[in-house]
């Protein structure tokens, strides 16, 4: 076994400690950004859903608002953002680089995408049902969490899952601010060296890495559909 | 200068006035703005509907029923006019108070709109918690419930695996979770089969007897009017055009649209049919009249025809007879051929009218000529 592996990936396994920091790096960026995505991007989703027109806290400057944000944040391309927010992140997180340093860009990059995930699986809810637990006199608060995100489960679990997968992505461009994980792997040793088998070492982690994501994903929408 | 003196009669169903009435509309208006143009879909309605009644709104898809109903629980907010149910005034209330009187009225759905994560237990349970209300108390409030609709054994199911009749079942019970004073049912039965139709229309009736739960029904279906209703409104393009007690308007409708429907519930369509074809008028003498006769209440059991027949020498021929039980009262309808000579036919025709018997002649093949 190890004699195979020194054979078809010997430039990682004369170095396999880097090969797992990276890895270690590229999970600590997405969990960290993950859990910040997944809240703020709850909250301006279910936002976005309720200040709607005809919907059950209808207001139109804090949709608009909320709307233009939302697609103003989505087309800066993630690696501008990072130089963008460079102050911000240093008074956040104190630092603006290391896995720290990309941190704050990072949710940037990916709550306004999970944001407009969370509305589609909103709007996917059956108006009917809201109507249904408007007429049992249930307030707003209770219908966003007992009737929208109860109802809203399994296709915001799936909203979720796209949208890590996507800011797996995103974190292989935070070498650039010397975060590492598996995209400054295989830049820096790879590409930079001409050495395949650490290209191929980043993508099979990668993978890996996604499967799992999309796996549990899959596994908790499906729990959650009756 | 004389003195006309003017009475005004006030005279309500049973005798109970209008301020008793358990929900009242007054002066609603629903317009939607669209794009700048507003569509009027509700054009000054009132409406009182009583105490432990069964009152039903009929009329066409776009005739601005479903609007209307839920202008009573406003989840449509009218644009003007008053709600006024169990003497609150619901247009008048706060957000919070209204959510607080929304719960006298509970509301069943043509889609059922049932929460297809929540098994049917929790669906019942949705209005009961988080108010306060014990485990055990929710517990047993939403056993008798399912009891009460014949679902015991499917509390653990999801909606998912329950048939439309038992969706509306589970609906019905969720409905009543809360005791509401009211039930509105919004085209709870048009997405059923006639069958599960009527067992439906049996459980509402049961509500509304066993527990005195005031009911306004929604549908296009006249058949359910006639089946559960005690007073009827007939809407048309966002007003009612007509209303009355459900007998009253089989037995005597008087807008077009009200008579359209009529003949929906029954089979006095294919008479019509009938008497436009041909042949059957083919074998009909020069001075035969074709006479439909309405027998009101009691009436019908009266040996009519074979009397007229054999006291002014006519002959009657049945070519369509019928007789429906609406509201516990009885509403016959026979149309015969008459023939016979011309005086004693009018004769005739006025004896039957003395016996209180509506008579509308269908067609005088006499005065054709």
């Amino acid at each position: 076994m190890q004699e195979v592996l020194n054979n078809l990936f010997p430039y990682v396994m004369k170095k396999p400690d880097q090969l797992w920091k990276s890895v270690v790096e590229t999970l600590q960026m997405t969990a960290w950004a993950g859990v910040f995505m997944f809240v703020f991007g709850l909250i301006l989703g279910v936002l976005l859903t309720v200040t709607r027109e005809g919907s059950i806290l209808e207001n139109k400057p804090v949709y608009q608002v909320l709307d233009k944000v939302i697609n103003i944040f989505r087309s800066i391309p993630f690696v501008i953002l990072i130089a963008l927010l460079m102050n911000l992140t240093k008074v956040i997180m104190g630092t603006r680089i290391g896995v720290k340093g990309v941190i704050v860009p990072l949710v940037f990059g990916s709550t306004p995408f999970f944001a407009r995930q969370v509305d589609a699986a909103l709007a996917g809810v059956d108006k009917g049902l809201v109507e249904a637990a408007q007429s049992m006199g249930i307030g707003p608060v209770g219908i966003i969490f007992r009737v929208y995100l109860k109802e809203g489960t399994a296709a915001i679990a799936r909203g979720t899952t796209i949208t890590l997968i996507n800011l797996i992505g995103l974190t292989a461009m935070s070498g650039y601010v010397g975060a590492g994980g598996l995209g400054d792997y295989a830049i820096t040793y790879g590409y930079n060296y001409n050495r395949m088998d650490i290209v191929w070492a980043a993508v099979i982690a990668t993978v890996l890495i996604v499967s799992v994501v999309q796996g549990v994903g899959t596994w908790i929408a499906k729990r959650s559909t009756h | 200068m004389r003195i006309i003196p003017v009475c005004f009669f006030v005279i309500g169903r049973k005798g109970v006035n209008v301020e008793q009435a358990m929900i009242s509309l007054k002066h609603i208006v629903k317009t939607f703005s669209e794009h700048g143009s507003g569509v009027h879909a509700v054009r000054d309605v009132s409406l009182d509907i009583l105490p432990g009644e069964i009152f039903g709104i009929v009329g066409f898809s776009g005739a601005g029923k479903s609007t209307l109903v839920r202008c009573i629980n406003l989840l449509e907010r009218p644009t003007s006019g008053q709600v006024i149910v169990d003497n609150v005034e619901l247009t008048r209330l706060s957000s919070r108070a209204l959510n607080q009187e929304r719960k006298k009225i509970g509301m069943i759905f043509q889609q059922f709109n049932l929460f297809a994560t929540r098994t049917v237990y929790q669906n019942v349970a949705f209005p009961l918690q988080h108010t306060g209300m014990s485990r055990e108390a929710i517990h047993q409030k939403v056993m008798s419930l399912l009891a009460f609709v014949e679902l015991s054994e499917k509390a653990e199911a999801y909606p998912s695996q329950l048939s439309g009749g038992q969706k509306q079942r589970v609906a019905i019970a969720r409905a009543l979770a809360s005791d509401p004073k009211i039930l509105l049912c919004d085209e709870a039965t048009s997405a059923l089969d006639p069958q599960t139709t009527t067992s439906i229309l049996k459980l509402l009736k049961k509500l509304n007897q066993e527990l005195g739960i005031t009911i306004v029904i929604i549908t296009h279906q006249m058949q359910v009017i006639k089946e559960i209703c005690q007073r009827v409104a007939l809407m048309e393009a966002g007003q009612v055009v007509e209303q009355g007690d459900v007998y009253d308007i089989f037995a005597r409708p008087q807008q077009p649209i009200t008579r359209n429907f009529v003949n929906s519930a029954g089979n006095a369509g294919q008479l019509e049919e009938l008497l436009q074809d041909a042949h059957v008028l083919d074998g009909i003498e020069d001075s035969a009249r074709i006479i439909k006769m309405k027998f009101l209440d009691s009436s019908a059991g009266k040996a009519l025809v074979s009397y007229v027949s054999r006291t002014y020498n006519v002959d009657l021929s049945i070519i369509h007879g019928n007789v429906e039980m609406i509201d516990g009262r009885s509403l016959g309808e026979l149309v015969v051929v008459a023939s016979g000579e011309k005086t004693q036919l009018d004769a005739a025709i006025a004896y039957v009218r003395q016996c209180r018997i509506e008579v509308e002649v269908l067609l005088d093949a006499g005065s054709a000529e």
